[in-house]
C-alpha cells in the first residue's frame, strides 16, 4: 500500500516538478524531457497536447515508470505527495493498476489475443486484491456494463479479434478502472479510432471520471478534442512546457506562438476554411544559438484560385463514359474472395479535370479499396474506369503501362510506402527510366526542390528522414512522371498537424501548378473539406452522399453524413 | 523487473516536429560488416574460418603434389616425423596433406552446394510467394514431397546411383537442401508483397520481374544470408558423412573420408580420426558462430526501417 503523506484533498493529486527524462538508447537519445513541472489537481482532466517527439509519451511512462532501458530520470513526480521517480519497482508496480490505470492508444496490441477480454480483466483484480473467481467474475460483468459493452454476459468470453475497435477500447477501459484507481492515464486514446467512436470513447471516460472522482491526465495531439474533453491543456515541445491554458479558451488564449501556429494549423470541420479562401499557417521551429527555441509562423503567400467551376456534371446515371472528365468510374465493385458482402459496392462517379474530388468514410468503408482499384492493384474488379476518355479498366501490358504515367498515388503511411533500401534517387529516377524520360538527374532535383527537400536527399535512405519529409519524397515519386490524376488515400493522417498543414499547403500549391485532377480521401472531415471542390461520402461500399464543398456540410442530406459531421462538431 | 527495449514508435518519435528540428539524418547506418565485427563470437568464427580458407588456398603450395600418394612410412604419430607435422595414415599418406586438400573439397562442396540450393530455393520460393494462388498451391506441394523425404537418405540414394564425384554430391547436397530457403523465401514474399512500397512500384508501372528482383528480394535477403550461412556448415557436415560412409568421390580427398579410413585405426592411432573431425567441427561452429552474428547484426536493421 501507498503511505498517503497528505491525506488532505486541497494538494493536486500528481505533481511533476522538474521532471527530465533523456534517453541513451542505440534507437534514441537526448533530451526527451526537458524540467517539466505540472500539476494534475482532484477530480479534474488535464489534457498533454504537442507533436510527435514532444516527449508527452515519454512523460506517462515516467509516471507509470514504465520507461525503457537506457533512460536517466531526474526531478520529482508526486503522486499523492509520495515520489514515484526511485521508488522500488515492487511498490510501483502495486501503484500501477491499482491507483493509477492507464489506456494506451492501439486496443489491439494492448490487449492479448489468446486470451478472452474477461480473462484479462479478471487478471487484474487477481494480481491486486484476494478476490474468488466467482467475485471476480461478477466484478468483470459490473466493470464491462458499467463501460457500456452491449450484452457482458455473452462478450465477456469473447477474443479481443471478435470486437470492434471501440469495443477492444472499452474492454482496456473496464481493466485500467477496474480497481477504481484515482489517476487515469490515457495516451492518445482514441487515435486509432474512427470519429464517431471516439465522441463516444471520450464521453466514456469523461462519465467514469465523475463517477469515480478520478483524474484523468490525457495525452493527445488533437487540439480540438482536448478542447472539447479536457479541463486544463499544457502544450508541450521539445520536452518543455509552453503554455497552460483553460481548454475552453484554447483557440483563443493561446499566446505563446507555437501554441498560436499549432491552432492555425489545425483546421475545424465549423471554421470553413477553403483551400481558395485561406491558406493554413505553417508553425516553424529554429534552434538558436543558446538552444532555446524560436518560433516563426508562415502563411505562404498567394492565393490558390478557384478551379473555372465545370459545366454540369452528368449524373451516375448518364449513359457511357465523359470522355471530358478526369476520370470517369461506373459501377466498380470490388470483391474479395471469401468475403460476404463486396468492399465496393457498385460504386460510379465522375473526377472532372482541375478539380478535388473528396472521399470521406470510416474505416472500413471501402474508401482504400476504391483507390486501388482505380490504380488497378487489386484483382476482383468489376465495372468501368476511364481515365482521360481512355479505358482503363480492361488497359493490359504495354497499354497498361502507358496509362500509369498518367495516373499516380500519394500513400498513406510514409514509412511503408517507400522502399527503405533504395535511395531516394532511386526512388525517383527508376520510374522515370522505365518509361524512357531523359534528363533524370535534372528533373529529380526539380522535383526535390518543389515538394521541399535538399538536392543532397538523393543519395540518402528513407530512414534518415522525418515522417513529414518522408510523406514528400511519396508526393514527389507520384508526381515525378506528371500524371493528370493523382489520387491522394489518407496522406496527412498519419502526419502532425503543423507537418499536415504543410503538406496540404504542398498538394493545393501542386494541384494548381500542375493542373492535376485530384481524388482526395481521408476519414477526416475538415481536411476534405479544406482541400476539395466535391466531397462524396462512403459507407460500406457505396457512395451515400455527394455534393459540393459547402452544401455538403451545411445541408446534408444523408442520415450518415449528419452523423459524421454531429460526431466532430 | 526487466526495462523493455525501446519500442520503435518512441524511437521514431524523435524525428517528429515536436521534438523541435530535424535535417535528414548524416547518421549512416554501420554497416553490416562492422556491426558483425562487434559480436566477439562472430570475430572468433572469422578468423577460424579464415585460417581454413588460407590453409586450402595455400595447400598446392605447401603441400604439392597428391594428397592421396605415398608419402612415407605408414602410421607415424604427429610430431613423430617433422617432414609429417600431422603424422601418416595406414597408407603412408601425410595427414597434413590431405587435412590442407580436403579442405578445399569441405570449402567447395559448402559453397557451391549452398549457391544452387539457394538460387533454386529463392527463385523457386519467390515465384510462390509474390504470385500466389494456384502456382503458390503446386509449388508448396512440390516443397513438401522434398521435406518428407528424409534429406540425408535421399542424398545417399542419389550419389550411390549415379557415378560418385564432387559435381554429383554438390548436386545431390542441393537437391536436399533447397527446400528450406524455398519455404522461407516464400514467407518473406508473402509478407512483403503487402507493403506500400510495392504498390507504389506497380503504380509506377514495374513489371513482375523488376519488382521481385529490385523490390522485394533486397528487402528479403537478411534472413536469407543467415539461413545460407547455416546451409554451408550443414553441407558440409553432409559432405563429410557421404565421405565417411564410402559414398565421396573416390579421387578427391576429404575430411570425411579421412575419418573413415582412420576409423579402424581409432584404439591405437585415435588422432587419424581426431584431427580430421576436429577440422570439421572447426569448421561447422566458425559458420554457425557468424550465421548467429549476422542474425543479430542484420535484424534491428529490418525493425528500424
Amino acid at each position: 500500500m501507498m503511505h498517503r503523506l497528505d491525506p488532505g484533498m486541497t494538494s493536486p493529486l500528481l505533481q511533476l516538478r522538474n521532471l527530465r527524462v533523456s534517453y541513451d538508447a542505440p534507437l534514441r537519445n537526448g533530451v526527451a524531457v526537458g524540467g517539466l513541472d505540472l500539476e494534475v489537481e482532484r477530480g479534474e482532466t488535464l489534457a498533454l497536447v504537442g507533436e510527435s517527439g514532444c516527449g508527452k509519451s515519454t512523460t506517462a511512462l515516467s509516471v507509470l515508470g514504465l520507461l525503457p532501458a537506457h533512460t536517466e530520470i531526474s526531478g520529482q513526480i508526486l503522486f499523492d505527495g509520495g515520489d514515484l521517480v526511485g521508488m522500488a519497482p515492487e511498490r510501483l508496480r502495486a501503484l500501477r493498476g491499482r491507483q493509477i490505470g492507464m489506456i494506451f492508444q492501439e486496443p489491439m496490441t494492448s490487449l492479448n489475443p489468446v486470451y478472452t477480454i474477461g480473462r484479462q480483466i479478471a487478471e487484474v483484480l487477481h494480481e491486486h486484491t484476494d478476490i474468488s473467481a466467482a467475485a471476480a467474475r461478477r466484478r468483470v460483468l459490473e466493470l464491462l456494463e458499467q463501460v457500456g459493452i452491449p450484452d457482458p454476459a455473452h462478450r465477456i468470453d469473447a477474443y479481443p479479434h471478435e470486437l470492434s475497435g471501440g469495443q477492444r477500447q472499452r474492454a482496456m477501459i473496464a481493466m485500467a478502472i477496474a480497481l477504481r484507481p484515482r489517476l487515469l492515464i490515457a495516451d492518445e486514446p482514441t487515435t486509432a479510432l474512427d470519429s464517431t467512436t471516439q465522441m463516444q470513447i471520450l464521453e466514456l471516460i469523461d462519465g467514469l471520471r465523475r463517477e469515480l472522482g478520478m483524474s484523468v491526465l490525457l495525452i493527445s495531439h488533437d487540439l480540438p478534442l482536448v478542447r472539447a474533453w479536457s479541463d486544463r491543456v499544457v502544450v508541450m515541445h521539445h520536452g518543455q512546457k509552453m503554455e497552460t491554458l483553460k481548454s475552453r479558451d484554447l483557440f483563443e488564449a493561446g499566446r505563446h506562438p507555437y501554441t498560436r501556429g499549432l491552432i492555425s494549423a489545425s483546421i475545424r470541420l465549423s471554421d470553413e476554411r477553403h483551400y481558395t479562401t485561406s491558406r493554413l499557417a505553417e508553425v516553424r521551429a529554429h534552434r538558436a544559438a543558446n538552444d532555446e527555441f524560436r518560433f516563426e509562423l508562415h502563411t505562404p503567400p498567394g492565393r490558390i484560385a478557384a478551379t473555372a467551376s465545370a459545366p454540369d456534371l452528368p449524373g451516375p446515371d448518364a449513359a457511357g463514359p465523359d470522355a471530358s472528365a478526369a476520370l470517369d468510374v461506373r459501377d466498380l465493385t470490388v470483391r474479395y474472395p471469401g468475403a460476404d458482402r463486396p468492399a465496393v459496392d457498385g460504386v460510379s462517379f465522375t473526377l472532372a479535370r482541375n478539380q478535388t474530388l473528396g472521399l470521406v468514410g470510416e474505416s472500413g468503408s471501402g474508401k482504400s479499396s476504391l483507390s486501388r482499384a482505380i490504380m488497378r492493384l487489386i484483382p476482383g474488379v468489376t465495372g468501368e474506369i476511364s481515365l482521360l476518355g481512355k479505358d482503363l479498366a480492361g488497359a493490359q501490358g504495354a497499354g497498361l503501362r502507358q496509362a500509369r504515367r498518367h495516373i499516380q498515388m500519394v500513400f498513406q503511411d510514409p514509412y511503408a510506402s517507400l522502399n527503405p533500401r533504395q535511395t531516394v534517387g532511386d526512388i525517383l529516377g527508376n520510374p522515370l527510366k522505365l518509361h524512357g524520360i531523359a534528363e533524370r538527374g535534372e528533373r529529380v532535383r526539380q522535383m526535390l526542390d518543389r515538394v521541399g527537400l535538399p538536392a543532397s536527399s538523393v543519395d540518402r535512405y528513407p530512414h534518415e528522414f522525418s515522417g513529414g519529409q518522408r510523406q514528400r519524397i511519396g508526393i514527389a515519386r507520384a508526381l515525378i512522371l506528371q500524371p493528370d490524376v493523382l489520387i491522394c488515400d489518407e496522406p496527412v493522417s498519419a502526419l502532425d498537424v503543423s507537418i499536415q498543414a504543410q503538406i496540404l499547403n504542398l498538394l493545393a500549391d501542386i494541384r494548381a501548378e500542375f493542373g492535376l485532377s485530384m481524388l482526395f480521401i481521408s476519414h477526416d472531415l475538415a481536411v476534405v473539406q479544406y482541400v476539395s471542390d466535391k466531397v462524396m461520402v462512403m459507407q460500406r461500399g457505396k457512395i451515400v452522399d455527394t455534393g459540393d464543398h459547402t452544401t455538403i456540410w451545411r445541408s446534408p442530406r444523408h442520415p450518415y453524413t449528419k452523423a459524421l459531421i454531429a460526431a466532430v462538431n | 523487473m526487466a526495462l523493455a527495449e525501446m519500442n520503435t514508435t518512441l524511437a521514431e518519435n524523435a524525428r517528429g516536429p515536436g521534438a523541435g528540428e530535424f535535417a535528414p539524418s548524416r547518421k549512416r547506418r554501420r554497416s553490416v560488416f562492422f556491426t558483425v565485427l562487434r559480436h566477439s563470437g562472430a570475430l572468433v568464427g572469422l578468423m577460424v574460418l579464415g585460417a581454413i580458407i588460407a590453409m586450402a588456398a595455400t595447400a598446392p603450395l605447401i603441400r604439392p603434389g597428391d594428397p592421396l600418394a605415398l608419402a612415407g612410412t605408414p602410421l607415424l604419430w604427429p610430431g613423430q616425423d617433422l617432414a609429417h607435422p600431422l603424422g601418416t595414415d595406414n597408407m603412408g599418406r601425410d595427414v597434413l596433406a590431405g587435412i590442407m586438400h580436403g579442405a578445399r573439397v569441405s570449402l567447395l562442396v559448402g559453397v557451391a552446394a549452398t549457391a544452387l540450393g539457394v538460387l533454386g530455393g529463392v527463385s523457386v520460393g519467390a515465384v510462390a510467394g509474390y504470385f500466389g494462388g494456384r502456382i503458390d498451391n503446386l509449388i508448396v506441394r512440390f516443397i513438401e514431397i522434398f521435406q518428407t523425404i528424409p534429406g540425408f537418405v535421399l542424398l545417399v540414394v542419389l550419389v550411390a546411383v549415379i557415378q560418385p564425384s564432387i559435381w554429383t554430391v554438390i548436386i545431390g547436397i542441393a537437391l536436399t537442401s533447397w527446400d528450406t530457403i524455398a519455404r522461407l523465401t516464400r514467407a518473406e514474399f508473402r509478407t512483403l508483397r503487402q507493403q506500400d512500397y510495392v504498390s507504389a512500384a506497380r503504380s509506377v508501372g514495374y513489371g513482375d520481374a523488376h519488382i521481385i528482383l529490385r523490390e522485394i528480394i533486397p528487402n528479403a535477403l537478411p534472413p536469407l544470408v543467415v539461413t545460407a550461412t547455416i546451409m554451408v556448415a550443414s553441407a558440409i557436415l553432409s559432405e563429410s558423412a557421404l565421405a565417411f560412409l564410402g559414398l565421396g568421390d573416390p579421387n578427391s580427398v576429404s575430411w570425411g573420408a579421412m575419418i573413415g579410413t582412420g576409423r579402424e585405426y581409432i584404439r591405437t592411432h585415435w588422432y587419424l580420426t581426431a584431427i580430421p573431425g576436429g577440422f570439421i567441427v572447426a569448421t561447422v561452429f566458425a559458420l554457425n558462430l557468424i550465421g548467429d552474428a549476422l542474425n543479430d547484426a542484420l535484424s534491428p536493421h529490418l525493425a528500424r526501417t
